[in-house]
């Protein structure tokens, strides 16, 4: 879903420019205090794991294909904030080094891929383990359908973005159909590839997710929560 | 399993994903562009300024086999963000403790 330069006007761009740093602002500050000596290198792999997946385009017929975001993903695996700043280094060095999304664009980029799923897909996951059974199976299929809610938004605030600031003028309703249609799809491969890497991690250190935190023993909880 | 085990096992499935890509992934349009092209807007796409780096869509410039190619733009890439990636967190950490203190 990267976004290249041209499709959206200088002052979009430098809309979502400014947000994508307010964003990262923000997250940089609440990482600092949720990160924890021992699941702090977490983040780097997450990143390198989510550049890598990215790069593995699937089929999805129609002569089109789909690749995972992985904001859900990074989301349940170190926690919303932290998962911001992953998404943001890969997708600045996809943009830098790759020519993968504009550079004017990075902005939206960092918008709908680093900030829109991983906000969806973390509620969503909250929302879905709140109500399935407290252990640790439960984490990997709430992570899927945060995963899999967080595609089709995504692809929805790139509309609206477009009917904002988009270059050439498309009916929202067209490119909203057009844009849902194919992102479900495309969704259906984000919640299975979500599924399978939470459950392996899952299943080995249920105790290095951080999704998974409100699984721990209360008083292990409170410690890292203080810190 | 240690964390370095966790470690190890997530670092070479991101290898074995990008070797596993440049040769198996779709070629074909992503959602997006497909929807750029169906919409009739693809053609505002610009060239991003970085569009002529070495490594520029996925491709390894001087490397001939676009498979191997795009293996080693990959691999190149993981190295990258693993760094600047395990960088950014460590540089967040410390600043944290140092405002604290």
């Amino acid at each position: 879903m990267h976004v290249p330069d041209g499709f959206l006007d200088l002052q979009t761009s430098l809309a979502t420019g400014a947000v994508a740093i307010g964003v990262v602002g923000v997250a940089i500050t609440r990482a600092r205090h949720k990160l924890e000596d021992r699941t702090a290198p977490l983040a780097g792999l997450v990143a390198t794991f989510v550049f890598a997946a990215q790069m593995f385009n699937f089929p999805v017929g129609a002569g089109t294909s789909g690749h995972l975001i992985g904001g859900a993903l990074a989301a349940v695996l170190v926690g919303p904030w932290t998962a911001i700043l992953c998404m943001s280094v890969v997708l600045l060095v996809q943009a830098i080094l790759f020519a993968d999304g504009g550079v004017t664009a990075l902005g939206t980029n960092i918008g709908l891929m680093g900030i829109v799923t991983v906000a969806v897909g973390w509620l969503i996951f909250r929302l879905v383990a709140r109500v399935l059974p407290k252990r640790p199976s439960s984490i990997a299929p709430a992570a899927a359908i945060g995963a899999f809610v967080s595609v089709p938004a995504a692809a929805m605030a790139f509309v609206v973005l477009y009917e904002v600031g988009g270059t050439a003028g498309i009916p929202f309703g067209r490119l909203a159909a057009a844009m849902l249609g194919v992102h479900l799809l495309i969704a259906v491969g984000e919640a299975f590839i979500t599924f399978a890497a939470v459950s392996a991690i899952a299943a080995v250190r249920p105790d290095l997710v951080q999704g998974a935190v409100h699984l721990r023993p209360s008083a292990e909880r409170s410690l890292a929560s203080a810190r | 399993m240690s964390f370095r085990g966790v470690v190890l096992a997530v670092l070479g499935s991101a290898v074995l994903i990008v070797v596993m890509a440049s040769g198996f992934a779709s070629g074909d349009p992503d959602g997006l562009v497909k929807t750029s092209q169906s919409q009739g807007f693809d053609r505002s796409a610009e060239d991003s300024a970085t569009a002529d780096g070495p490594l520029a869509g996925y491709q390894a410039r001087g490397v001939d086999d676009p498979v191997l190619g795009k293996s080693v733009s990959g691999l190149v890439g993981c190295a990258v963000v693993l760094l600047i990636g395990t960088a950014t967190v460590a540089l967040v950490r410390r600043r944290g403790r140092r405002v604290e203190a």
